[in-house]
């Protein structure tokens, strides 16, 4: 019996704890109050983590200069990961949370497209603005024929006004525009395909295949993994396909796509490798160690690195987080977005009269926003709330490089092999030619 | 005990019509697969041969583990989740280790060498040291309890291992020094090198040392009895607890070195590998007949290749179920596993 | 032996026992029906939102998983590694039968059935699949039974993974019927007070009213299951748990009793399936992992096996700690350290990434920490069926009685 009242008494103490950490808190103050917004990322992975960095620096830098029309920016970052990884019932969780907090006036976020699809219908009819910084999956906004489910993107949003944007372009983008390079300039003619079965990897893969399919080249084979049934074990996978002239990955860095890259050298196979933003990461060049140099990834969006303004504030942020993972492939597109939100709430409070706004007001503002000069570009949004920004840079892994070429580079480079890094070097600007 | 046997086995007939049609079904399924094999093996001979090389490789590191999970199913008749993670922890804490020397990547230096003779005793005692802390605290005290309790704590057990590695070193993948020789050749258009051959050999020794251990040393002959009976073996003047807790640094110096080898194989580890692998690895216990120390070995083994052919033949997507369906296939025509005894449960 | 024989208890021990599970029993039912009718009241006046309800939904799911893997594991003795399967097999029987996902895959033709209709329908192919799984298999003893359904339990989420014409694959069936009341039930629960006095009330991804489902779908489990547990049914699936090879020899057909056992659990799972796709409105392979099985298996050692009330608890104390307690404390950590003035250590710096870093990092080592001590606190569960108890307290005193006696010898 004495266990028991141990037990209980465990039992009440953490409990007590929980209590007491909710009703503290709300530190600050600005002038006229506090706003709040949100983000929701997987805080788990080392994406989802320089990602929220990316929030925290805007708002601070914004809260340094005296907040939003007088009032105090609070940021709460909110983790979608259960038990490892993302899950879009937690997802869910949060934003019902944030809904409940009349404070709340947008969030940032989700980074996962499956998540992002269970959020919308909840925030929708609550007029609450999210902006993904991260959701490449086209199915999301657009209503086209290769979103294999069977609903539109405005039956997601149901008859309500949309509340969702994105800063990062789509996966049709990205995955063609790596089709295109390897065809037409790497002159390669067959292809091998392997995704990661998340809804990220399935998406660009399939664009991919579908863009170098349509320009007249060959895909060998398109395998799908795991990474909890894979574990690191990807020979077999790369034997069954190693007759291609070049591997094409779908997927992301905390799914373990870069491995199979180490392992082609294990298995005797010397190919091109190339993938979507998932893998223009720390983690990737990492995992790929012993055979780095040139790895081939797009990202959604020019590149931070060759647009002017960009790399001053890459250097702020770089004093204000050291870590050697603080700085990720959307860390920028998430500082873009927190200010883009943190623009709407203002324009909203001044329609307001200069008094809190209501998520209504807010997300009116933020549809009027029709165009905002970013760090890693000028943004505009179409209706569907997709940015009319279409630039997708293609990075390539150099080893061996100066300390002058790293500072030059993106700054994403290993952590072991510290000198080797992704470099710019080209892009493809799908507004123009379209 | 005697009486229940010859119960079970006559309502096991009954129920199936005769012990001979069982065999019967286990044999044509394993025709079966050895027939699809060689027609693919006839059809394309290099790249057979090549996954066959993978499958070994694989499967090897599944058998060492599989080892840690039958000894202690034996013994203790507990699915020691936590098995996998103290895998993983092993590849840690040799990567940890590696990083005091200044080892060569990539080439073969004589530095490398004593490194590589070090860590795996070291890293092996570790592990055994860390293991029988773990059966102390988390599973000791409840040998008296409801069975599923001490299930639980491993899977606790679990969780916390891999909390450890999560804090230690961060949810992103960490790297395993390749020090090994990067030597690799071909033979008849199969691509090999010394890692492949390394890794199948070391789990050769290591099983072998094993089962020598097991059937010829007194300490070996004490597990077996208690596996066996425990109560007749506390009768026979057999320590019980320091029995079990043998058990478990065995089985920890085989998980010790198979995370080691993991690491120097394929360079890559993350703190959530373990919880799969193990799975996959009881698997493989189960599959040969839990309990049983070569039966354990050889599931492993047959584990990797279907998964490596699988991979190859089928595609990834299908690997797990081809996996578990060839289980579930095996367990209904051979309900104690491949080798496993017909005994009935005490 | 002659130990046991001596130590049974007497005819009016039994019955005195027999009172004391009714009135434990009682009082927790009391009490968990108060709380479940103040819960929404309270929260909602007093965070003014139903974000918590919405969380007391979802815990909903997992009580009713927790009372159907009871009957197998707690009831029956059978060791099911791969409840979650059954789940799956719920909820994308609802998925695919009521939501625009079939006019997309080969069928070329959207079904929409009645929620109230397919529970049910859930419910039967769930037990379906536990009795095509169980029928092969029951045979198998112990822990062979257990990787089998663990197996099972693997091979469901990716065959509803690799099935993507008809699933959606991993983009998951999205847009799932709500469930509707006809228009002549009326209530509270309309919504933000609109009142639709001619249309049908739609749950609309209302939190209080999938809250009211979900109370109403645990009762009417809880009382199935106490009959059952109760019935001739009941007491097989005990003696078979007790020792099998017994049972049978009193006549008992094992295996059509384990099959029922099986069936019935699963078929639990089923309507917990349906009522979580209608509830989520989107169904994932992703969301019926290993992971899944694994946590309502501790839920209900964790409460009490075999134990209904033990169970509810368990899953409740569980859902609480997993999704409620350790995702929200690297947030109350970090504003507990700034409220008694140690906001420093919410910064990061250098090695230090920030308290709530820091306790975010620490999930997993104080998850299975908790489980670890919660074990070795109360091996029992929370509230262990008072029957077994009874059992483990006999096995102690005289596991402690041969200790003494070698003790005397050495």
């Amino acid at each position: 019996m004495v266990r028991a009242r141990g037990l209980v008494v465990l039992t009440v103490a953490i409990m007590v704890a929980v209590a007491c950490g909710n009703t503290g808190g709300g530190g600050g103050g600005g002038s006229k109050g506090t706003i709040k917004i949100g983000s929701d990322f997987p805080v788990c992975t080392t994406g989802g983590q320089s990602t929220s960095n990316g929030v925290k620096f805007a708002v601070d830098q914004k809260n340094a200069a005296g907040g939003v029309e007088g009032f105090n920016i609070a940021y709460q970052s909110f983790d979608d990961c259960r038990q490892g990884s993302y899950n879009a019932d937690a997802g869910v969780a949060n934003v019902r949370q944030m809904l409940d907090d009349s404070a709340f006036m947008g969030m940032i976020g989700p980074y996962n497209s499956a998540v992002a699809k269970a959020e919308i219908p909840i925030a929708a009819p609550k007029n609450f603005v999210m902006i993904s910084p991260a959701n490449t999956n086209p199915c999301l906004t657009k209503d086209i024929a290769s979103c294999s489910t069977a609903y539109h993107p405005q039956d997601l949003r149901a008859g309500n006004p949309n509340n969702y944007w994105r800063v990062v372009t789509t996966d049709d983008y990205q995955g063609p525009a790596m089709a295109d390079y390897m065809y037409k300039q790497a002159n390669i003619k067959t292809v091998a395909i392997l995704d990661d079965s998340t809804v990220f990897g399935v998406g660009i893969s399939g664009a991919f295949e579908d863009e170098f399919k349509k320009l007249g080249g060959t895909v060998v084979k398109h395998q799908e993994y795991k990474k909890d049934q894979q574990g690191t074990q990807f020979q077999s996978l790369l034997q069954s396909m190693h007759t291609a002239s070049a591997l094409y990955v779908g997927g992301t860095d905390d799914q373990n796509i870069c491995i199979p890259r180490a392992q082609m050298k294990q298995i005797g196979w010397t190919a091109p490798f190339g993938g979507g933003d998932g893998i223009e990461t720390t983690d990737c060049i990492d995992q790929a160690s012993g055979n780095e140099t040139g790895i081939l990834a797009t990202s959604a969006g020019a590149d931070a690195t060759q647009v002017p303004g960009a790399k001053d504030t890459i250097a702020k942020f770089r004093q204000a987080f050291t870590g050697a993972n603080d700085f990720g492939g959307y860390t920028m597109q998430a500082y873009d977005a927190a200010n883009i939100l943190m623009t709407a709430i203002g324009n909203a409070i001044k329609a307001n009269g200069g008094s809190m706004p209501t998520r209504k007001q807010v997300r009116d503002a933020m549809a009027k926003i029709t165009t905002f000069q970013g760090v890693i570009g000028n943004y505009g949004f179409d209706q569907n709330g997709d940015t009319t920004l279409k630039i997708v840079s293609i990075y390539e892994v150099k080893t061996g490089l100066s300390d002058t070429d790293v500072k030059a580079s993106t700054g994403v480079c290993g952590k072991k092999l510290a000198n080797a890094c992704f470099v710019w070097k080209t892009q493809f600007d799908f507004a123009k030619s379209s | 005990m005697r009486s229940g046997a010859s119960a079970l086995t006559r309502f096991r007939s009954i129920a199936l019509g005769g012990m001979s049609l069982a065999d019967y079904g286990f044999y044509i399924l394993c025709a079966t697969a050895v027939v699809l094999l060689l027609a693919e093996a006839v059809r394309d001979t290099t790249n057979f041969a090549q996954t066959l090389v993978f499958g070994l490789t694989q499967g090897a590191i599944f058998a060492l583990i599989a080892l840690g999970y039958t000894m202690v199913y034996g013994i203790i008749e507990l699915i020691n989740f936590a098995h996998g993670d103290v895998f993983t922890l092993s590849a840690y804490i040799g990567t940890t280790i590696l990083g005091l020397f200044t080892v060569t990547e990539g080439s073969f230096t004589a530095l490398n060498l004593v490194a590589l003779v070090i860590i795996f005793p070291v890293v092996m005692l570790i592990m055994g040291g860390i293991n029988v802390a773990i059966e102390r605290i988390a599973y000791r005290p409840l040998r008296s309890a409801p069975r599923l309790a001490p299930l639980i704590t491993a899977i606790g057990m679990s969780f916390f291992l891999e909390g450890v590695m999560f804090l230690w070193k961060g949810p992103a993948t960490v790297h395993f020094p390749n020090i090994l020789p990067q030597w690799t050749t071909t033979v008849g258009g199969v691509f090999f090198g010394l890692k492949d051959i390394f890794v199948i050999i070391t789990a050769a020794i290591l099983v072998a040392l094993l089962a020598f251990f097991i059937n010829r040393t007194r300490l070996g002959k004490a597990m077996r009895a208690t596996a066996q009976d425990r109560d007749a073996a506390q009768l026979m003047g057999i320590d019980i607890n320091r029995t079990i807790a043998a058990t478990f640094f065995i089985g920890a110096l085989l998980a010790g070195a198979g995370g080691v080898i993991y690491g120097l194989y394929y360079n890559t580890v993350y703190y959530q590998l373990g919880f799969r692998t193990g799975l996959i690895a009881f698997t493989a216990a189960v599959f040969g007949g839990i309990g049983n120390i070569p039966g354990a070995a050889i599931g492993g083994l047959i584990i990797g290749l279907t998964a490596a052919f699988s991979d190859s033949y089928i595609g990834g997507k299908w690997t797990t179920v081809v996996i578990f369906g060839i289980l579930i296939g095996v367990l209904v025509f051979r309900p104690t596993g491949l080798l496993g005894m017909r005994v009935p449960e005490k | 032996m002659s130990n046991a024989a001596k130590a049974r208890p007497t005819l009016r021990d039994r019955l005195n026992i027999r009172e004391r599970i009714r009135d434990r029993d009682t009082a927790v039912y009391g009490i968990l029906i108060i709380v479940a009718v103040l819960f929404p009241l309270v929260t909602v006046y007093a965070t003014g939102g139903t974000a918590l309800v919405s969380h007391a939904t979802r815990a909903g799911y997992w009580v009713l998983l927790a009372i159907g893997l009871n009957v197998v594991v707690g009831f029956a003795g059978l060791l099911d590694l791969g409840y979650a399967a059954f789940f799956a097999i719920g909820a994308y029987t609802y998925a695919l039968l009521a939501s625009p996902q079939l006019a997309s895959s080969p069928a070329h033709h959207a079904v929409h059935i009645n929620f109230w209709i397919l529970i049910f329908g859930s419910m039967l192919m769930a037990a379906l699949f536990g009795a095509i799984l169980g029928f092969p298999t029951l045979r198998l003893r112990g822990d062979y039974l257990a990787i089998v359904t663990l197996g099972f339990g693997e091979i469901v989420p990716q065959l509803f993974y690799n099935f993507d014409q008809w699933t959606g694959g991993i983009n998951a069936v999205g847009l799932i019927d709500q469930p509707l009341l006809p228009a002549w039930i009326q209530g509270p629960w309309s919504g933000d007070g609109d009142f639709k006095i001619v249309s049908p009330f739609s749950f609309n991804t209302d939190p209080v009213a999938f809250y009211v489902l979900v109370c109403f779908l645990i009762a009417i489990a809880v009382i199935l299951v106490t009959n059952l547990y109760r019935s001739r049914l009941g007491r097989a699936w005990m003696a078979i748990r007790e020792d099998e090879v017994a049972a049978a020899a009193m006549g008992i057909n094992t295996v059509t009793t384990k099959l029922l056992a099986f069936g019935i659990g699963a078929s639990f799972s089923g309507f917990a399936g349906a009522y979580y796709a209608a509830d989520v409105a989107l169904v994932s392979p992703d969301n019926f992992l290993f992971i899944v099985s694994i946590t309502v298996l501790v839920m209900v050692v964790l409460g009490g096996m075999g134990n209904i009330t033990g169970v509810i608890v368990g899953a409740l104390v569980m859902y609480y700690l997993v999704f409620y307690l350790i995702p929200g404390l690297p947030e109350n950590a970090t504003s507990l350290a700034s409220s008694i003035g140690l906001g420093s250590l919410n910064q990061s710096s250098g090695d230090w990434p920030g308290l709530g870093e820091e306790t975010q990092r620490l999930n997993f080592i104080i998850y299975g920490g908790i489980l670890v001590g919660m074990m070795l606190l109360r091996p029992q569960g929370l509230l262990p069926s008072r029957v077994r108890e009874q059992e483990l307290k006999h096995a102690a005193v005289l596991e402690e009685a041969s200790a003494v006696e070698e003790g005397a010898r050495a």
